[in-house]
């Protein structure tokens, strides 16, 4: 007995101690890869900051944050979650079917009746001359995942129901069924642009220009010679729908894969090229002046984001011109994340498609960028952004 | 009972919270007794729940006592005892690390 005292203790002992040391003696550290996020620092000490309990909580974000084998030890508690106690989620992320997922739970109807008032700010200020507004809501994986594994879930038939009848100005174009599991990433929340050509189609023949494109230039296919500069290692795969499917030869980590911190296995990442595409001109107006860039950006396909490279990800105002189609058709899509990886497959059925993000600029200023007249309007958001609407400005 | 009420009063973010989670504790706010969430969090918990009730009897205690009451029971019980103690503390620093649970709640007061 007095041996297993001794043994206990010394363990305990070496620990708690070697962990104390290793805290105070590891340099912090400024980005956690795994979760794609800043670390907190050491808070600035003040007696303003003691006096409204600041501190404190800055120093416990920072202690969390800059504990030594962190990583190790959010894995430890992911497998103990999972594998010991088997409970159905860890901090809200489950993996089912292989894919990972946040639970998006429950409907938040504030957040649609604010999306719906931007949307009809926008409405009322820009799109009175606009004849075609039309209106398309993208459904995360949940939708296909939660409730059939048991998991809880937002009642979309009623998030669709409700934004449909705040949004009676827009011509609705239902996704869903043109959807499945399998065009979503496993690791990440978006879906695969490689499988998106046919939820294309539906929204150009929604909105008139599906013959357009089909009548309009000869996609070719590309040469290979690629939109921007080729990431090392890029391979082309196969032929689809008159694109090329190329694959990177990276491994595509998305985000739930830190958020759950269990080993799973990385996607691919694939991107859809043709004649057509190499030849749209992309311009960005997010510095105040315009700037050409890549349709897709292979500097951020080998970054923390590779998603990022669609369109160079988070973008307030950018424009795509596309010289090979004479149809007079313009769009104006406002977007979200999930809108960059469909918007260039859009391209084939306008001359220009100008695309808004109204959560890096205000809606109040756009006037000042874009000049609305009658194009075509889509407003193409998730369900995840619009249940979580404060984004919207 | 106290416990319960004692937890929401050191958890919540101020006065009106508090009596706002006690109030529906005690049926007030027109709550269902059960909804998806709580079958959902029920089921969730299902291990922890049974691990907790199992805990609160004597059965634990009874049977690390029959286990010491022979050699090889004993000798076992010398190695569990260290092992499992220093999981646990490994476990519950991952539990703090992980942030789910709040390790400076009583710096509030």
């Amino acid at each position: 007995m007095k041996h297993q005292s001794i043994i206990v203790t010394s363990v305990m002992a070496v620990v708690i101690f070697g962990l104390s040391a290793a805290a105070w003696l590891k340099a912090p550290d400024d980005f956690s890869d795994s979760e794609r996020r800043e670390l907190e620092k050491f808070p600035k000490l003040s007696v303003e900051a003691i006096g409204d309990g600041s501190f404190m909580d800055d120093f416990e974000s920072y202690t969390l944050d800059q504990f030594p084998f962190r990583d190790a030890f959010r894995r430890l508690k992911a497998e103990t979650v999972f594998g010991v106690l088997g409970q159905k989620d860890n901090n809200n992320i489950y993996v089912a079917d292989g894919y990972a997922s946040k639970m998006e739970y429950p409907l938040n109807e504030p957040m649609l009746d604010h999306a719906a008032e931007r949307f009809e700010f926008l409405y009322e200020a820009y799109l009175q001359d606009a004849e075609n507004i039309y209106f398309s809501i993208v459904p995360d994986k949940n939708y296909f995942l939660a409730e059939e594994n048991g998991y809880l879930s937002l009642d979309y038939e009623k998030l669709i129901g409700c934004m449909k009848e705040k949004t009676g100005y827009m011509t609705y174009v239902d996704l869903t069924e043109h959807l499945e599991l399998e065009d979503y990433y496993y690791t990440d929340t978006h879906w695969r642009q490689e499988n998106l050509t046919d939820v294309a189609d539906v929204l150009l023949d929604a909105m008139g220009a599906g013959e357009m494109a089909e009548l309009g230039a000869d996609a070719g296919v590309s040469d290979g010679d690629s939109v921007g500069t080729p990431v090392d290692g890029t391979e082309n795969s196969s032929l689809q729908d008159g694109y090329e499917v190329k694959e990177l030869d990276l491994p595509f980590y998305g985000v739930y894969y830190g958020q759950a911190a269990l080993p799973m296995e990385p996607d691919r990442l694939k991107y859809l090229i043709n004649d057509t595409l190499e030849n749209c001109i992309v311009t960005s107006y997010d510095t105040g002046s315009p700037v050409e860039i890549p349709m897709y950006d292979m500097e951020k396909a080998g970054g923390k984001d590779p998603y990022e490279m669609f369109l160079s990800g988070t973008r307030a105002v950018l424009t795509i011109e596309n010289p090979q189609v004479k149809n007079g058709k313009e769009l104006i899509v406002f977007r979200d994340s999930f809108g960059s990886s469909l918007i260039p497959l859009l391209a084939k059925g306008y001359e220009t498609i100008t695309v808004l993000d109204i959560r890096y600029v205000n809606s109040a200023m756009l006037g000042q960028f874009v000049e609305f007249g009658d194009q075509d309007v889509l407003f193409l958001y998730s369900t995840m952004l619009l249940n979580n609407s404060l984004a919207l400005k | 009972m106290i416990i319960m009420i004692s937890f929401v009063l050191f958890n919540a973010q101020g006065i009106g919270e508090a009596v706002s989670y006690i109030g529906a504790m005690f049926g007030a706010g027109d709550l269902a007794f059960t909804s998806a969430e709580t079958i959902y969090y029920f089921r969730s918990y299902l291990v922890v729940f049974a691990a907790a009730v199992i805990g609160a009897t004597p059965l634990p205690k009874t049977l690390v006592c029959r286990l010491s009451e022979n050699k090889a029971g004993k000798w076992l019980l010398d190695i569990l005892e260290p092992v499992a103690l220093v999981v646990l503390l490994l476990v519950v620093t991952a539990y703090l690390v992980d942030g789910s649970f709040n390790p400076f709640l009583y710096f509030r007061f």
